[in-house]
């Protein structure tokens, strides 16, 4: 084909996707016509007109002129791209008797045309000299507004000015076009965007896109946005190929990652968009502030660490125990990028924070992975705190670690920092008391600092706060006696001590030992009184209510100061059994001063469970109603609790009031302050229950055609709602699949995938559904030792009798998983327990699975119960001794 | 009135997406029209709007949120043809040929 030839070909090919065009958008071409006007000098132009388009014009002009001339076709550039104030900001240097002041009235005229308010615009063009160009310019433009047919016009308006307004018409063919994309109705529901409206935009943005790219780009993201309200990555795709991104978003990286955690599985879409934005979009966002960029980046980095921990989750869920130490080190990695990115977000410091803390208190770590994570934990609250000086809480746990490892210059160094600081915390007030004790404390290793030990003591009395108790003190001062080597005077102290507090023999030898722990006696010395302690501690359930609501007391001191001594955490939780199991048999209608602490203490350590149905006690909520301290103590209690569903925590709203009411009115500071942080806390926590059930209500309005699935009213359940009745219905649609099951022999098509689960577990999934599942899941995972002990079943039971299971359910349940879990266990080599209890408990187990024989199909159902039941017992024995000896190890 | 996101932009009287420059003059026009000593209220309401459009994290965060709410097209319409479509500066010039 000759290149004669060719041009025709194009050329008819070109008349072709016009005419085409045309047909779609009718008057389009007529507007095409407007993109290539350009300005011609009419013979009776003025120079300075001219000059405006023309650069010889512009050039004959004076220097001063020409600077007027430049500032108005910048004033006209700036207004095109509709900025403004900027375009004010030119025209403020043409004086009022410039011949460009005329030029000065239209672009005022023209911003107030382009937003619409066409009085303000008529206002400014009536002043125009209707023989310069500005006045037929904005003539054309009105002429444009008036009535299609363009009859109605002046005897001013010339010919070339009709045919100019009707090319100024594009605008009501691209609103009919984007009105019918707008118009198409879909036969599914969840449809918000349809394969046909896609093609209708491509169409529309072919023919307006040069024309009135404003509006195009408006309509166009518009119909991006819908297409991101349904479950269809394939047309989104296609959508955004033909869409350019908004300036912030310019290859569409940003929605895609946005869009993409809707879907299960999309984890490397997530990787990959999420990477293209930070490393690639937004270098190149030169518009954007740095600031901006960074905490951008920062979001992107801590949903990615979340999409990666829920997604893990998932597959870490019931059917095994714990995350991998490479999945963890993802996690962190990517909050540790967040932090860098944007050092004061204080929510990428808490997750990072709070990551490391979960794998802390994962069971079954090994030495040297705990003390590594001790020490990027430590790592992480420094830069916490570094990059947010505000941030206290962080703070006190890092001076308490501080001054644990005799790391006194940095203890010392925070604290100067915090005390330069308007502290409310009483925590926070009381550092330089703690500070003194902690240095006499470590000054007492020495005997030659020993004289420095009781300055630094003396000291720290006299810094002592005052909403702390100083019973402790002279045994303080009895320890340091002691360590110098002066028996006699050690019990002299302590005796008076006793007497003077009026406390029983065991409260004053609990309290004496702490202070010697603390104050560095030797071994050897030390021995006898751990003896003493050891034996009653052992009986401490025939101690009597007087002493535990005395050492309670005393150790609530301790925790509220952060002062445990080595031994506490054995003691304490030993007290805390026989206080809990004292307290359910007193009166608890008139408590004392040191009662209210000690039951503070139990509450802080959640020593007494929660009722069947998530509350506490009666009696305890009548007492909180009394007393705010124990409304505060029960209100922690159940904000520490991981079980404890937060949407019931809108049942305690009295307490929650009553607890800010009296943070007004407390003497007390220490209480005051906690008082006002726990009632927020509770506050806040109610206020996310209520917006979260706001939002799912209005998901649920957008979402669900209530009609669709009315037909059969009486199984309408919701996966989610944890109400009794929808409880009810999903055991009772548990039931009727487990039929279905056993008379077909197989689930029905869509559930195939799981036939490999247990009937149990899907039984059990069903029944609880997504929110009982997930607190299953938490109570599993909370204390993977107590499995099967009574405890942890009574809890699990619990949970099933709320939704409709019995205890059997809940036994069949247990044993079935926990053959799971070992298989899985010794697929992958983990092992739980320490390695000797772990032999030993493997044997048993076997033996136990040998003698109970549980999976012979020839024994009867009696047989099998009672054969689990055995075996549940024998593997509950082991494994609490495990426990007991891993502990005490 | 409470101060979101999506309102700060209409307080300050912009458009979404307008730049950090444009925040501060329009905040300092209105801060000009409304004083604090003369209409506490409106100027609060603008400062507020002010300090949640001028922290870029909360900008990043109210770009990270998905909007729940489903546009509606037409309204998108409606609202986009009160403005005017902007002409090229030689276009709109050659409005004014005599022929």
């Amino acid at each position: 084909m000759g290149s004669a030839a060719r041009k025709a070909d194009l050329a008819r090919r070109q008349d072709q996707r016009l005419a085409k065009r045309d047909t779609q958008h009718p008057g389009f071409s007529h507007s095409a016509g407007l993109l290539e006007l350009r300005p011609k000098i009419a013979s009776a132009e003025s120079i300075e007109d001219a000059a405006i388009f023309n650069k010889e014009c512009r050039l004959k002009l004076s220097n001063e002129l020409q600077l007027e001339a430049t500032k108005v076709i910048e004033a006209l550039e700036l207004t095109g791209n509709s900025k403004f104030d900027e375009a004010i900001d030119r025209l403020k240097e043409i004086p009022r008797s410039s011949p460009f002041a005329d030029w000065r009235l239209f672009i005022r005229g023209l911003h107030s045309y382009y937003s619409g308010e066409l009085g303000a615009t008529r206002q400014n063009w009536t002043r125009l000299d209707r023989a310069r160009r500005p006045a037929r310019i904005a003539a054309t433009l009105l002429l444009a507004e008036v009535d299609e047919s363009l009859g109605g016009e002046s005897q001013t308006t010339s010919s070339v000015m009709v045919e100019h307004a009707k090319t100024l018409r594009f605008r009501k063919k691209a609103i009919a076009a984007a009105i019918a994309i707008a118009q198409v109705r879909h036969r599914d529901p969840g449809t918000t965007f349809s394969v046909s409206q896609s093609a209708m935009l491509s169409n529309f943005r072919d023919a307006f896109s040069k024309l009135d790219p404003e509006f195009v780009s408006t309509v166009s993201l518009a119909c991006v946005q819908l297409s991101l309200h349904q479950g269809d990555w394939g047309l989104f795709e296609r959508l955004i190929k033909t869409v350019p991104g908004p300036p912030d978003d310019p290859n569409w990286n940003r929605t895609k990652f946005l869009y993409a955690t809707n879907f299960q599985g999309f984890d490397n879409v997530l990787e990959k968009v999420s990477k293209a934005y930070i490393n690639q979009d937004l270098p190149r966002l030169t518009q954007l502030p740095e600031e901006l960029k960074n905490a951008l980046a920062c979001k992107i980095l801590l949903v990615l660490a979340e999409e990666k921990r829920s997604s893990q989750d998932v597959s870490t869920s019931i059917f095994s125990f714990r995350k991998s130490k490479n999945e963890y080190d993802q996690i962190n990695d990517l909050f540790r990028k967040a932090i860098e990115k944007y050092p004061r977000y204080r929510p990428a410091h808490e997750k990072l924070i709070g990551s490391l803390e979960a794998q802390l208190e994962e069971n079954g770590l090994s030495k040297s992975n705990e003390e590594r994570l001790e020490k990027e934990l430590v790592v992480a609250q420094e830069k916490f705190v570094q990059s947010i000086p505000d941030e206290l809480e962080t703070a006190l746990s890092l001076i308490d670690f501080y001054l644990e490892e005799d790391q006194l210059d940095k203890a010392n160094a925070l604290v100067q920092r915090l005390s330069g600081q308007r502290l409310e915390d009483p925590l926070a007030k009381a550092l330089p008391w703690k500070l003194k004790l902690r240095e006499a404390m470590r000054l007492s290793r020495r005997k030659t600092d020993l004289a420095l030990a009781n300055k630094a003591l003396d000291d720290a009395e006299s810094l002592w706060p005052t909403w702390l108790n100083r019973n402790w003190l002279p045994f303080l001062h009895a320890a340091l006696a002691l360590r110098s080597g002066d028996l006699a005077k050690f019990e002299e102290l302590k005796a008076n001590a006793i007497r003077d507090q009026k406390i029983s023999d065991f409260v004053g030898r609990l309290m004496a030992f702490a202070a010697l722990q603390q104050m560095n006696i030797p071994i050897a010395n030390l021995k006898p009184f751990r003896t003493e302690i050891d034996l009653q501690i052992k009986n401490a359930s025939k101690a009597s209510l007087a002493d535990l609501f005395s050492i309670g007391a005393f150790f609530w001191d301790l925790v509220r100061t952060g002062l445990e001594h080595k031994g506490y955490r054995l003691q304490a939780s030993k007290l805390g059994r026989a206080f809990a199991d004292q307290i359910k048999f007193h009166d608890n209608s008139d408590l004392d001063a040191t009662q209210v602490n000690a039951f503070c203490w139990g509450a802080h350590h959640r020593f007494w469970p929660l009722g069947n149905d998530y509350s506490p006690k009666p009696s305890f909520k009548k007492l909180a109603m009394k007393e705010a301290r124990i409304a505060a103590a029960v209100l922690e209690w159940l904000i520490e609790c991981d079980s404890f569903p937060d949407s019931r925590m809108v049942d305690y709203q009295p307490l929650i009031t009553l607890t800010k009411e009296a943070a007004r009115h407390e003497k007390d500071p220490f209480y005051r302050y906690q008082f006002d942080q726990i009632a927020d806390e509770a506050i806040d926590i109610v206020s996310e229950v209520k917006a979260r059930d706001a939002q799912r209500r209005s998901y649920a309005t957008t979402f669900i055609d209530e009609g669709e699935y009315s037909e059969d009213e009486d199984e309408e359940f919701d996966d989610v709602c944890d109400c009794p009745k929808c409880r009810a219905k999903r055991a009772r649609m548990s039931g009727i699949l487990e039929d279905e099951d056993d008379a077909n022999g197989e689930w029905s098509e869509g559930v195939n995938d799981i036939r490999d689960i247990p009937p149990i577990i899907r039984k059990v999934t069903l029944a609880l559904g997504p929110m009982g599942m997930s607190e299953l899941d938490l109570l599993i995972k909370s204390d993977f030792l107590l499995r099967s002990s009574e405890e942890f079943m009574d809890k699990i039971g619990r949970i099933f009798s709320r939704h409709g299971l019995s205890m059997m359910h809940a036994i069949e349940f247990v044993m079935t998983f926990q053959e799971m879990a070992e298989r899985d266990m010794a697929e992958i080599g983990i092992s739980t327990f320490g390695d000797i209890e772990q032999d030993d408990v493997e044997q048993d187990e076997t033996s136990a699975r040998t003698s109970g024989a549980s999976s012979s199909p020839t024994l009867t159902a009696e047989e099998r119960k009672s054969a689990r039941k055995q075996r549940e017992k024998e593997l509950e024995r082991k494994k609490r001794q495990a426990s007991q000896n891993r502990s005490k190890r | 009135m409470s101060v979101t996101f999506s309102n700060a932009y209409q307080i300050l009287e912009l458009k979404s997406g307008a730049t950090s420059e444009e925040i501060r003059r329009a905040y300092l026009n209105l801060v000009r029209q409304h004083p604090p000593d003369r209409s506490p209220d409106k100027f609060r309401e603008i400062h507020a709007a002010y300090e949640m459009l001028n922290d870029p994290m909360n900008l990043a965060t109210a770009l990270m949120t998905a909007n729940r709410v489903r546009p509606d097209l037409s309204a998108v319409i409606v609202e986009a043809e009160k403005v005017r479509p902007r002409l090229a500066t030689l276009n709109l010039l050659a409005l004014g040929n005599l022929e």
